[in-house]
């Protein structure tokens, strides 16, 4: 590949999104729900939560609170060779 | 044009005080809400369009005794396009492109309406086959006299979003007259300001969404005939952007800075798309309002 495309590509932003859970639920629950109901979630406090890149988990960690700023530690890194 | 040069300073005073007088643009004072909460995008745009229908509404008012013309809105460079203006050229245009607090607004007149305009206050019958000609000054200060109207109408109908100045910036171009209006975006639009997407506006406008709101009905039904499938929410903590290069040299310990969101607020979406913006209060994800900008997705 170019080597200045590879440079440029490099340099993309990517979104990294932190998803502490997930849950299944039909179309017709979902169209009831309103403002003030409560889903419950099934991780702990203490498990690790997913690291997203799109919709793809890219990665696993933990939520580390450092005067008053958020971090994720990696704890998990998925590796892209166990997929193919 | 009918007598333009032989009328005196008195007479021209006199006609300017009757065309005072005649004034008949009406001032509306309805005020918008622009404010970030609690309109949606969408309500604010069509507000945005509301506003500029005034305007052009109150300036065909203002000549349609004189001159069937009607004013076009445009939310499209007409400078891009030149040529398409041209081609209209028996009409007024309205253009304004927003993109910071301090902007301006540039309305397009065409040389022969104006023209025409001008020969009517001067007792012609609007009949004009020529445009572009040298003003003199009786004409100029007529032109200006109408410039004034336009300003102050320009001012009361954005008073929601902008204050302007009065405009100094006028070129005669061949076909048609752009006045440019600095203008400075007022604190309670700001947010919104900053959001504004012409792209955006143009896509709803094609794709009528603004005038004809969603069929709710139509789309309760459609969903009803999904009933049973099932959709998976997902929960989204924080966010943050990182680079490629970064991501590639993560292992395991690294640690990422997130952003500012509070841990507790929490954004559901199904795929890519927000539906839900809730609190995270223990185990428990409590909903508090649904996400307005869906159709951004």
């Amino acid at each position: 590949m170019n080597h200045n495309l590879l440079t440029s590509l490099n340099n993309i932003n990517l979104e990294l999104k932190i998803r502490i859970g997930s849950k299944k639920i039909s179309i017709k629950n979902l169209s009831k729900i309103k403002e003030g109901d409560v889903i419950i979630l099934e991780k702990d406090e203490d498990d690790l939560v997913d690291i997203l890149i799109g919709d793809e988990m890219v990665a696993r960690g933990k939520i580390i609170e450092k005067d008053n700023e958020f971090f994720i530690e990696i704890r998990e890194l998925k590796n892209s060779q166990e997929e193919y | 044009m009918a007598n333009s040069d032989i009328v005196s300073q008195d007479e021209l005073n006199a006609l300017l005080n009757i065309l005072n007088e005649d004034n008949n643009l009406v001032s509306e004072n309805k005020s918008y809400e622009f404010d970030s909460k609690p309109q949606s995008r969408i309500e604010k745009f069509k507000d945005l369009i509301k506003i500029s229908n005034n305007f052009a509404t109150k300036l065909t008012t203002t000549i349609k005794d004189k001159l069937d013309k009607k004013i076009e809105i445009s939310f499209n460079s007409i400078l891009e396009n030149e040529n398409s203006y041209q081609q209209d050229k028996d009409i007024f245009k309205f253009n304004f492109e927003i993109n910071s607090f301090q902007t301006d607004i540039k309305i397009f007149l065409s040389r022969m309406t104006i023209n025409s305009i001008i020969d009517l206050y001067l007792g012609g019958e609007g009949i004009v086959d020529y445009q572009n000609q040298k003003y003199s000054k009786i004409e100029l200060k007529i032109f200006n006299h109408f410039l004034e109207d336009i300003s102050s109408e320009l001012n009361l109908s954005w008073k929601s979003i902008a204050k302007m100045e009065k405009s100094n910036n006028i070129t005669f171009n061949k076909k048609f007259i752009e006045i440019k209006f600095d203008i400075f975006i007022v604190n309670q639009a700001k947010t919104f300001i900053l959001q504004f997407n012409y792209d955006e506006i143009d896509y709803l406008l094609l794709k009528n969404q603004i005038d004809e709101p969603l069929n709710l009905d139509k789309i309760e039904k459609s969903l009803k005939k999904f009933n049973f499938l099932d959709l998976e929410m997902n929960f989204i903590a924080l966010n943050n952007f990182i680079s490629l290069e970064n991501f590639n040299s993560l292992e395991i310990g690294s640690q990422i800075k997130m952003n500012n969101y509070k841990k507790d607020k929490i954004d559901i979406h199904i795929g890519q798309t927000k539906i839900f913006m809730a609190k995270k209060v223990d185990k428990k994800i409590v909903i508090k309002k649904i996400a307005e900008e869906n159709y951004e997705s």
